[in-house]
């Protein structure tokens, strides 16, 4: 078996996994309550969290990385799915 | 040769089983909608959204995410020794996912825990709308764990490659899944 090294591409990924799974829970128990526009700015960050977090998932541990249109598929797909989910979440916001 | 070209490909260039990709967009299509539809309901009753939120334990659900992205690693390595196909690879194979399948049960075991502690509480699925989402959505996740434990089991006899991507590919859906779930339910 191959050693795990910081230049193994599965390694850093996993690295970052745990990293922006442990700062979105952070960012979500240290947020404000007010104003409004900081639970936004918040909710901003977490959904960013989560895609980046997907994006890992399927570059390094799906092995998308060497795929660049899937690769793009799937990012725009997971996109416009973060970016609906903070639209509605900043208007329950402004509610 | 690289690492790269190593990997089975389909005639779309998509690693892997393309029967696992088309099951991929479909749980991620299905999950998205009605997390969607769960974001519209939550514009008539935000606070009522926001104070069932808060009965959560979102600590306890990172901390879940943390575990299930360790044991996608674990699988994701164990796809990859059995690349080579050697007896020694064959054995770090079956202790891989022996590391994943036990990392999945530490993750249902922290949702029991979690499970037990809303319903002494009487946070059912007719509490709040919220819960209705988050029990549904929730436990049709633990479900696809729990099917991957058993995916995961039944490769490690053989550790054939084939199937030991395949089943990768399964749990890395469920992982998938888990990180666009865990922020909607428990952190926003």
């Amino acid at each position: 078996m191959k050693r795990l090294s910081w230049s193994d591409p599965l390694v850093r990924a996993w690295v970052a996994l745990m990293a922006l799974s442990l700062a979105a829970t952070a960012v979500a128990i240290l947020r404000p309550q007010s104003p409004a526009w900081a639970g936004t700015v918040a909710g901003a960050v977490i959904l960013g969290f989560a895609w980046l977090k997907a994006r890992i998932i399927l570059n390094r541990y799906l092995g998308l990385a060497d795929v660049p249109g899937a690769r793009r598929g799937f990012g725009a797909g997971l996109g416009a799915f973060a970016l609906a989910a903070l639209v509605l979440y900043a208007l329950g916001q402004a509610g | 040769m690289t690492e790269a070209t190593d990997i089975r490909r389909n005639p779309g260039g998509l690693p892997g089983e393309l029967i696992m990709w088309v099951l991929i967009v479909s749980e991620l299509a299905v999950f998205g909608a009605a997390l969607l539809i769960f974001l519209v309901l939550r514009l008539g009753d935000p606070q009522g959204f926001a104070d069932s939120q808060a009965q959560l334990h979102r600590l306890s659900a990172g901390i879940n995410t943390m575990v299930l992205v360790s044991s996608g690693f674990a699988a994701a390595l164990a796809a990859r020794a059995a690349e080579t196909g050697t007896a020694g690879a064959r054995r770090a194979v079956r202790r891989l996912l022996a590391v994943a399948i036990l990392l999945g049960g530490v993750f249902l075991l922290l949702k029991g825990v979690e499970y037990a502690d809303a319903a002494r509480r009487g946070l059912g699925l007719e509490a709040h709308v919220f819960f209705t989402f988050y029990w549904l959505l929730t436990l049709f996740h633990a479900a696809h764990v729990l099917a991957g434990m058993v995916i995961l089991s039944i490769v490690s006899i053989r550790a054939n490659a084939d199937a030991v991507e395949a089943s990768a590919q399964f749990w890395h859906m469920v992982d998938l899944v888990w990180v666009i779930l865990f922020p909607v339910i428990y952190l926003l």
